[in-house]
């Protein structure tokens, strides 16, 4: 019987030994990339990702073979990007990846894509604007507070309250830095450079989500108007483009899209500052000198799913729209000309949502 | 003879299928009449890894006409009470083939049966559903398995025969008064890892009219278990601010604290002549911090995101029972506040607010079931549910300055009736039509079909198949939420068929082995997802979006074998393979979805739950496994676009005293045995070796 018993545990514990052993998933990560990103060539793409999965990425295209590489920020650090990227910026040789759910801004060697610094313990950022090379601002999503950080030293100095809710996008107009307050809010604000205070506040329509300054110097904003959402607290109405003079802070154009516009946040100019591009179930184009919006598309995309950000080349005007998809796999970019002939598509990461050009 | 062998296998057994139902129903070791009722309930109610006495129960018998073409698992009573810390998630995840989604160590769990979603799978309490009315889904996690003193999971077509809504299956739980007449106490504590206590006391009193039943558990724990965070990279800077060395830090799993407490009490009163009332109520109080994702470097310490929940469900019932049949009346009452905050404090003590959810909901409930024999062959049952919702939801968070939510009230009504007939000895047949109706829509008729065919006595084996439709309706938040509800969506409806077996063999009185398999195939349409309302927008909505078709094979194992004197070895192993796959078209080429895995479902997955008793000594091995889920659509296998396989291994080991005066037992639990790093949801991380230790007391009563 005791041998019956020992054979029996004999073979139990093998078996435990045999099912508790599993191969170590671990992936051998390490720099190796089809191309070496040339200033005038490059464009990276910052993909969102899901909000709370921690899958934001970063993607580069060689705009001159037409070749991808996704995912470089973790192949070439051996760590996650993090979660939900919300916008890129290039100041002075260093591409800062502003991750807006990780409350972390990346500073990154755009040839080599190594991360050299990293500002952290934010508060949900989502855009960083340079004042001079050691001084940024950053906004949040869920604080009204504008951080001032060095960027010299990845440190937060002080910050600028402005009594908003949120702040988002920013641009600079001579000494001063126009900021758009978008969710569930209505206005832009200037601020001070010099003092770091907001000196100015302008009603400009219901969410304002996105800016461009012209080569005139005239601020456009677009606002979404929350049509999507009529229930929002601030209300909705219709998205609207508004024209403002920066320097005295009032509207001079205005145009209205129609009720049910899907106009978001995917709002440029191309390179010579005269033409202003954005998304409204299509590419539209229109001249900062039209008196009214664009009838028709530039152009549209085919099979679109989810049209996300776009962005229009400084070398040769080509644009690049990109598609959401069904935002649980990699979207893609579309290339098209100037006058919108398809190019190429090709994959970038899940949601691809802001774009750089370097 | 130090144990009890009960076999009730043979032709003895084989004859009570001509009898009704409720005298042939299989029998369940904690509703035996026998004497080894005692010993086997007592041993598996100890809370510590079950120990004596298991060895001496081994039982088989044939399905009664009521279970015709059903395919159900049944989940042990031993399992259930395995030890006082295990949710229901931690249970079904080593004693069935669903797959439980797991958010961290005590946070939000969800169960997905054959390849479906959370919403896809009712839960029913003493047969009133506990699906979230907002939600649509339960959190597993918050269900202690040592309240439960029956659970079972409905596959598929079967759920039919108890709710609508469940194209996945349901799972059934109830809590039920001592069998055992007498006082019974019980208190048990265990202290583990991460600064976890468990403290549970069970009082239960059965007299002969009246019995009682009151359990309180109240678990704490700091959870800071560590972890080695691969998603992220500590560096060091020089003086000039150079990188100029990095590593994968160790971090602890911070703010991820958690207190539960748990009050439920049963009531019962036997009238005679098959009379009885019973109320059942099951108060939670619960509180969790909610860890930040692996990727966040935000600082935990100014980091507030945590959720509370308060929830009392109460259902009375009365119940008549003949030798013909059974009418059953219940009532119900189910209220649950829900508090979500999520705020980051500013650095100068205030809090910057992104959420500050508040939802309460108030849930009535009325049903009535009753069940008529026709002789011998003819089965009627017949029942109808009725649930009124009212919900509150709001969120104060300071971004809304206004706040935004929502009211809602629904009607939910499901009626179904179902015949059973049995033609002949060895054929079951099942046929039920169930009407839903939610809101404001009526579903289409839901017929269901369920037969099986009795091919061998010795073996008890038996041939199953069974077809449906189902319904689900969309849940509350799915409708209303602000922002971003969609009242216009559609009820997602499925089809499914499956073929199966069954069989349930002893061999002498030593041996007893079961098995269970089944091919299912079914198709879901206007599968709900929520989706960014737009590019860029600030919230989602849900659309109905997919179609899926989710096929495969579960197969269940088990053997029970008194090997020895005083010596038993039980085992129950279930495997799944789950293709379920994503059959939209979107019209775009680029779309990689079609043809696909949906994502967070395993394609393969196994469990089993091996146990060793000698004498007072227990040794239970519980292991699980799940092949790679994608995280995405397109089923990558970049670094995000899954998750790796893991298995998973625990072990406990009991030891039971036996003293004048009382029972003591005191157990030893390790959990993630072989200390694997894993995740079952992308940066979620879960902890390594763990442990707990428990002691019970059990005094004992000289008037029992």
């Amino acid at each position: 019987m005791g041998r019956k018993i020992s054979l029996f545990t004999l073979w139990l514990f093998s078996i435990a030994a045999a099912v508790g052993c599993t191969k170590n998933d671990g992936t051998d990560t390490g720099p190796d990339f089809s191309f070496v990103p040339k200033q005038g060539q490059t464009l990276f793409i910052a993909a969102e990702g899901n909000w709370g999965a921690g899958n934001a990425s970063l993607s580069c295209y060689d705009i001159g073979n037409g070749s991808v590489e996704n995912d470089v920020f973790y192949r070439a650090n051996d760590q996650k990007l993090g979660d939900t990227a919300q916008s890129m910026t290039l100041y002075d040789g260093t591409l800062w990846i502003v991750v807006n759910g990780s409350n972390v801004i990346f500073a990154v060697d755009p040839v080599t894509f190594r991360e050299k610094g990293r500002i952290s313990g934010l508060n949900s950022p989502r855009y960083i604007h340079f004042i001079s090379d050691s001084k940024a601002y950053v906004t949040q999503m869920y604080d009204g507070d504008i951080l001032i950080v060095d960027p010299t030293t990845y440190s937060v100095t002080g910050k600028i309250e402005t009594g908003a809710s949120s702040t988002e996008q920013m641009v600079q107009s001579g000494d001063d830095v126009i900021v758009n307050c978008w969710s569930s809010q209505k206005e832009i604000l200037k601020i001070d450079t010099g003092t770091d205070a907001v000196t100015g506040r302008l009603e400009v329509g219901i969410q304002p989500v996105a800016m461009q300054l012209d080569l005139r110097g005239k601020l456009w904003v677009l606002n979404d108007g929350s049509n999507a959402w009529p229930g929002n607290p601030i209300g909705s109405e219709a998205p609207s483009l508004k024209m403002i003079d920066p320097e005295n802070f009032t509207i001079e154009k205005s145009f209205e899209f129609a009720e049910d516009s899907p106009v978001n946040g995917a709002f440029t100019m191309n390179a010579a500052k005269d033409s202003l591009f954005f998304l409204n179930g299509a590419v539209y184009a229109m001249s900062i000198d039209d008196s009214t919006l664009p009838a028709s598309p530039l152009f549209k995309v085919d099979g679109a799913m989810a049209l996300y950000d776009l962005a229009v080349s400084p070398v040769n005007s080509e644009i690049y729209v990109s598609d959401a998809l069904d935002y649980q796999q990699n979207g893609i970019v579309c290339r098209y000309s100037a006058d919108g002939e398809l190019r190429g598509v090709f994959k970038a990461g899940i949601t691809p949502g802001s774009f750089c050009w370097y | 003879m130090g144990h009890l062998l009960i076999s009730v296998a043979g032709a003895g057994l084989f004859c009570l299928i001509q009898l009704p139902a409720f005298a042939v129903n299989r029998p369940d070791p904690c509703s035996m009449d026998t004497a080894g009722k005692d010993a086997v309930c007592r041993a598996a109610s100890d809370g510590i890894p079950a120990a004596d006495t298991i060895s001496s129960a081994i039982i088989s018998g044939l399905r009664p006409l009521k279970q015709a073409g059903i395919r159900r698992t049944e989940i042990d009573s031993i399992a259930l009470n395995e030890n006082i810390s295990l949710s229901m998630a931690g249970l079904l995840a080593h004693n069935s083939a669903v797959f439980i989604r797991q958010y961290g160590r005590a946070t939000l769990s969800t169960v997905s049966i054959r390849g479906t979603a959370a919403s896809h799978t009712q839960v029913l309490w003493n047969g009133m559903k506990i699906n979230s009315p907002m939600l649509g889904m339960t959190d597993f996690s918050l269900v202690p398995a040592y309240f439960m003193d029956h659970a079972e999971i409905l596959h598929g077509t079967s759920s039919l025969q108890e709710t609508g809504g469940g194209i996945g299956g349901a799972v059934i739980m109830e809590s039920r008064l001592p069998d055992t007449p007498g006082l019974d106490i019980r208190y048990i504590q265990g202290i583990g890892s991460y600064l976890t206590a468990d403290e549970f006391l069970k009082v239960a009193y059965r007299g002969p009219k009246f019995s009682t039943s009151t359990k309180l558990l109240l678990s704490t724990s700091k959870n800071d278990f560590r972890f080695v965070n691969m998603d992220k990279k500590e560096i060091a800077y020089d003086e000039n601010m150079n990188i100029t060395d990095s590593w994968h830090p160790v971090e602890k799993n911070e703010n991820g604290q958690f207190r539960d407490f748990h009050l439920m009490q049963d009531l019962g009163y036997d009238f005679g002549k098959g009379h009885s009332l019973s109320l059942s109520a099951w108060y939670m109080d619960s509180w969790r911090q909610i860890p930040p994702i692996s990727v966040d470097y935000g600082s935990p310490d100014r980091l507030l995101n945590e959720q509370k929940e308060q929830a009392l469900r109460a259902v009375a019932a009365w119940t008549k029972s003949r030798h013909s049949g059974r009418t059953r009346i219940s009532a119900g009452y189910s209220w649950s506040k829900l508090g979500y905050d999520y705020a980051r404090e500013r650095g100068d003590g205030s809090y910057a607010w992104m959420t500050k959810s508040r939802s309460t909901s108030h849930t009535l409930y009325i049903k009535g079931r009753h069940e008529q024999y026709f002789g011998t062959k003819w089965l009627l049952c017949a029942d109808a549910a009725w649930y009124g919702h009212s919900i509150e939801s709001a969120d104060e968070a300071s971004l809304r300055p206004e706040g935004s939510g929502y009211s809602a009230d629904a009607v939910e009504v499901s009626a179904a009736v179902s015949v059973k007939w049995q033609p002949v000895r060895r054929l079951g047949i099942s046929f039920t039509l169930r009407e839903e109706f939610f809101d404001k829509d009526f579903s289409p008729v839901i017929p269901a079909l369920n037969m099986d065919f009795l091919v061998s006595e010795a073996w008890n084996l038996y041939l199953k198949g069974s077809a449906s439709l189902n319904y689900r309706h969309p849940a509350l938040n799915d409708l209303y939420f602000v922002p971003g509800g969609n009242p216009e969506l559609k009820s997602e409806s499925g089809f499914c068929y499956e073929a199966g077996y069954s069989l349930d063999r002893t061999f002498g009185h030593a041996v007893r082995l079961t098995a269970e398999g089944s091919w299912f195939d079914s198709f879901v349409d206007d599968w709900i997802l929520w989706l960014p309302e737009g590019a860029k927008k600030n919230f989602w909505t849900p659309v109905n979006m997919m179609k899926v078709h989710a096929y495969g094979v579960e197969q269940k194992l088990g053997a029970d074998w008194n090997f020895a004197k005083r010596w038993n070895f039980r085992f129950d192993g279930n495997f799944t393979w789950s293709p379920s796959i994503d059959m939209s078209r979107s019209g775009n080429e680029q779309d990689s979805s079609f043809g696909k895995q949906l994502p967070y479902v395993p394609e393969f997955s196994g469990s089993f739950t091996a146990g060793l008793t000698f004498a007072d000594w227990s040794f239970l091995w519980k292991w699980c496994w799940y092949s790679r889920r994608y995280t995405m659509s397109s089923n990558e296998d970049s670094v995000s676009g899954s998750v790796p396989p893991y298995l998973m291994n625990d072990i406990s080991l009991g030891r039971k005293f036996g003293f004048r005066r009382m029972d003591l037992s005191v157990g030893l639990s390790v959990n993630n045995l072989f200390d694997r790093q894993y995740v079952t949801v992308l940066s979620r991380p879960m902890p390594g070796i763990n442990y707990e230790i428990y002691i019970g007391i059990t005094p004992k009563f000289k008037v029992k």
